[in-house]
């Protein structure tokens, strides 16, 4: 018999003219669209001028050669659109959630192409949004859940763009001017750099004119350059002195790039770990069996230039020294064994159980559009994700966590009040 | 019965039975992926609590994880897990609710393995001991050690007079610390049982079916005799309130919290509905008030919101909050948000400003549909907090009968200086 299986999503996927990939699925039940444009645009090309992206992502929404950020807001309200921005490691979004209804629609995209294609970063909302972000980077003064997260990605990678965080740093955004944001928007917001998903209840054809419009209204310009891999980060560790009751606790390494072969044992392995919610052995070894914690998980961020593995929990101060040699004791263990078998199957139905919630809803299928389309997976990506996981054995999970993760070579990050001496592993 | 065949119907039929323990079932059916969410809610949260038990709805809400006679600890996760599921709780101050996010051929195990910790729960002390370690690791990471959670508790107590709202659902620290085995067996006991739960379900399922299951699995449990529910009244406020915080912070921050009443108090009032516009003026999207004028406009704020909760079970508050841009003190402010309630007084809302907030929630409520979550939390809050479901489809007729008039008349009446508690954030040099 030909394999013939009827695709779990039915992805219809082109280029415009200008060559930018879109992915679209039709959804015909609700009278709406999601569109969203992802840019070659992250917080990676920031360069020394760490919050660039951010700074320039925040500014496209404040006011076009034609409106006003208020005539902006005022015609995106009037019509029910919801616009949103938004930055990560290697990227960032735009997105339109609008009602398909004609009247609506068309005027949303109108505005929508206006801000993508002529925002006019005048002075004064490039001052306020500006200081609108070193606010909210005081706030982060405030916070030890940050100021931990901000260290750790810094020491992870000390002379790599990941290092930075997404808002900058209160020097970093001070000294951004008005000509460094309209350069990397000019460089990095084009039609070489972007790739569109929708979903909704429009045609394929209405698709097609609307990715088509909206790629033609970009800049040209060239694609963005590769990004050079990370390299490992030498071992360190930061106990940053801190008035808070808690102690915040970040412990990681760099670890896969997002086409690495062992992502899937790594993904499957982490769910025993600290990946499983509830059902996790750090979840139950350190919070239900001890009551050290309220919140701990571990995770692997992949990105496309090697992104972090982490382990991220809080504990009073009294107990920080306790519970890290607790978490670091239960990660030997799993790099040297990996899971039981029992383990093994429990996480595999897991994922593969809770695949079809995955792909409820339109907002579930656009992020996963996104995620295909960006890391360049298969267009059956999808259509094969659950046999990959069943594939995976417990000598490959074994054998890509020794691989990849060094308990003994870990970046630890502890924010809170220390004790005397500084703690060790 | 068939499934919807209409495009795009307008509203969606939520199906309720009832089953002859008093267990209330309300069935919304979403065929769109063939998943479901299960939400169990219990009429029992925070304003429930007197004083010495604070914190205790949530507490057992945790507890609720720890196992019964037939699935001992952490075997309710490992088996919703263990069939793909998601799954939670949360507390509130009107109610407690526990969900499960499933393939939808899967609802049977979370119906049986609800049913059991009904009125099963094993409640053991070595582990409740433990997990109250848990719960204050919480309250010191939501609370202790975050200014705004701090400083947000002691403005809520002195907003809240004379109803138990005074109190957040995580409860006082030292309540944490005493409340014993005991007193969660009780309070299990009291509240626990069908006569005073809901289930919703959303997704892939037809109604009689998910009723049959539920006669199933939850038919033969036996009702309590509950106690008897108090009023609760907010008194009448003589006079502004002023609440000063000073913590280790590194950014100062500003409230204002207007008491008012909540739908439930009158069903029939248009006041509360009044009151949501004024909220969605102020702050519905980019274009409101708040950040077209702190926000943009002087740019006296850094961050500003407003928010008022209709569908609450005692009276309400209006609140509006900001933070200071670089540049500006507390007092600018105060003095803005201070301004938009005045204009609210006195100058005419105009007929664009009042459609943009039509638009806005008919559009909300289109989008509202693409969650089975969203679906099913807008229904369970509204019934758990002693609501009718229906409300929820009543909203956009509710707002669109408000007249200018009646926006001048509800400002003057309720967003006065006799009903207000104002907050300041006054940072304190972090060590």
């Amino acid at each position: 018999m030909k394999n013939a299986k009827k695709p779990v999503l039915n992805i219809e996927h082109w280029s415009t003219t200008q060559g930018a990939p879109v992915y679209f699925v039709h959804t015909p039940e609700l009278p709406m669209l999601d569109i969203r444009l992802v840019f070659q645009a992250g917080l990676c090309r920031d360069g020394h001028q760490s919050g660039l992206s951010n700074l320039t992502s925040g500014l496209l929404d404040e006011g076009t050669h034609q409106l006003s950020a208020d005539e902006l807001a005022q015609q995106l309200d009037t019509l029910g659109a919801l616009y949103q921005t938004g930055v990560r490691h290697d990227s960032a979004y735009i997105s339109l959630r609008s009602l398909t209804d004609p009247n609506f629609l068309s005027p949303s995209l109108a505005l929508l192409k206006q801000m993508l294609s002529e925002p006019a970063f005048l002075n004064e909302p490039f001052e306020r949004v500006k200081n609108q972000i070193l606010m909210g980077l005081k706030e982060e003064q405030q916070e030890p859940a940050s100021l931990a997260q901000n260290a750790f990605y810094k020491a992870l990678y000390p002379d790599h763009p990941y290092g930075n965080s997404i808002s900058g740093t209160l020097d970093s955004v001070k000294q951004i001017t008005r000509a460094d944001v309209v350069k990397f928007y000019r460089e990095y917001y084009t039609a070489q750099n972007v790739l569109i998903a929708l979903v909704g209840d429009i045609t394929s054809e209405k698709a097609k004119e609307i990715a088509e419009e909206l790629v033609q209204s970009l800049p040209t310009g060239k694609a963005a350059a590769s990004l050079k891999t990370a390299n490992l980060a030498p071992v360190n560790t930061q106990a940053i002195s801190f008035s808070s009751q808690q102690t915040a606790i970040l412990l990681g390494q760099v670890a896969i790039n997002i086409q690495s072969a062992d992502y899937f044992p790594l993904i499957v392995g982490n769910y025993t770990l600290g990946g499983g919610g509830m059902v996790s052995r750090l979840f139950r070894e350190v919070r239900e069996k001890k009551g050290l914690v309220y919140g701990i998980y571990s995770a692997f961020l992949p990105l496309w230039a090697k992104g972090p593995f982490v382990i991220k929990l809080q504990t009073r101060n009294e107990e920080a020294q306790n519970a890290i040699n607790l978490v670091h004791e239960i990660l030997c263990d799993f790099v040297k064994n990996g899971p039981t078998e029992a383990e093994l199957l429990a996480a595999k139905k897991n994922i593969i159980g809770g695949f079809p919630l995955e792909l409820a809803g339109n907002a579930n299928i656009i992020a996963e559009l996104v995620r295909i389309g960006f890391y360049q997976f298969p267009l059956d990506y999808l259509d094969t994700y659950r046999d990959k996981i069943t594939a995976v054995t417990q000598a490959q999970i074994c054998a890509a966590f020794q691989k990849h993760i060094n308990p003994d070579q870990l970046v630890k990050v502890m924010v809170g009040k220390q004790p005397a001496t500084p703690a060790v592993l | 019965m068939p499934s919807q065949t209409k495009k795009h119907p307008d509203t969606q039929l939520v199906h309720t039975f009832e089953l002859s323990n008093g267990l209330k079932l309300l069935v919304q059916e979403d065929h769109r992926a063939p998943v479901v969410v299960s939400q169990i809610w219990y009429k029992i949260g925070s304003s429930y609590e007197p004083i010495g038990l604070t914190g205790i709805s949530h507490i057992l809400e945790h507890m609720m994880f720890k196992g019964t006679p037939k699935y001992g600890v952490g075997e309710f996760s490992r088996i919703i897990a263990e069939n793909g599921g998601d799954e939670n709780a949360f507390t509130h101050y009107d109610y407690t609710g526990y969900y499960q996010l499933l393939d939808v051929a899967k609802l049977p195990i979370a119906f049986e393995l609800e049913a059991d910790r009904m009125r099963h729960l094993t409640l053991d002390p070595e582990e409740f001991e433990k997990e109250r370690q848990v719960v204050m690791e919480e309250r010191l990471m939501r609370t202790e050690d975050d200014p705004h959670g701090k400083a947000y508790e002691r403005w809520m107590a002195a907003a809240y007079i004379s109803t138990a709202y005074h109190h957040m659902p995580i409860g006082w620290m030292h309540d944490i610390q005493n409340i014993t085995v005991t007193d969660l067996r009780a309070w299990y006991e009291k509240w626990y049982a069908p006569n005073n739960a809901l289930i919703v379900v959303v997704g892939d399922v037809r109604p009689e079916a998910v009723y049959q299951l539920a006669q199933q699995y939850f038919g033969h449990l036996k009702p309590a005799e509950l106690p008897i529910v108090k009023p609760q009244l907010e008194i009448q406020p003589l006079g502004k309130r002023q609440v000063a915080v000073k913590v280790p912070a590194e950014v100062p921050w500003f409230g204002m919290a207007y008491n008012v009443p909540s739908l439930k108090m009158d069903l029939t009032s248009i006041e509360p509905y009044v009151l949501c516009v004024i909220a969605t003026i102020l702050n519905g999207g980019r274009s409101s008030r708040l950040s077209q004028d702190l926000i943009r406009g002087k740019a006296v704020a850094a961050s500003a919101n407003a928010w008022y909760d209709p569908y609450c079970r005692l009276d309400s508050l209006f609140v509006l909050e900001g933070t200071p841009a670089i540049s500006h003190r507390v007092a600018d402010v105060e003095k803005a948000l201070l301004a938009q309630i005045k204009r609210l007084k006195t100058t005419t809302v105009t007929a664009e400003e009042l459609a943009r907030v039509k638009t806005r929630a008919i559009a909300l409520k289109t989008y509202a549909q693409d969650s089975i979550s969203r679906q099913a939390n807008e229904i369970g809050g509204l019934e758990a907090a002693g609501l009718p479901w229906r409300l929820r489809d009543e909203y956009i007729a509710g707002i669109s009968t408000v007249t200018p008039e009646q926006i001048k008349t509800v400002a003057k009446r309720y967003l006065t200086n006799e009903r207000l508690t104002v907050l300041k954030l006054k940072p304190l040099k972090i060590s």
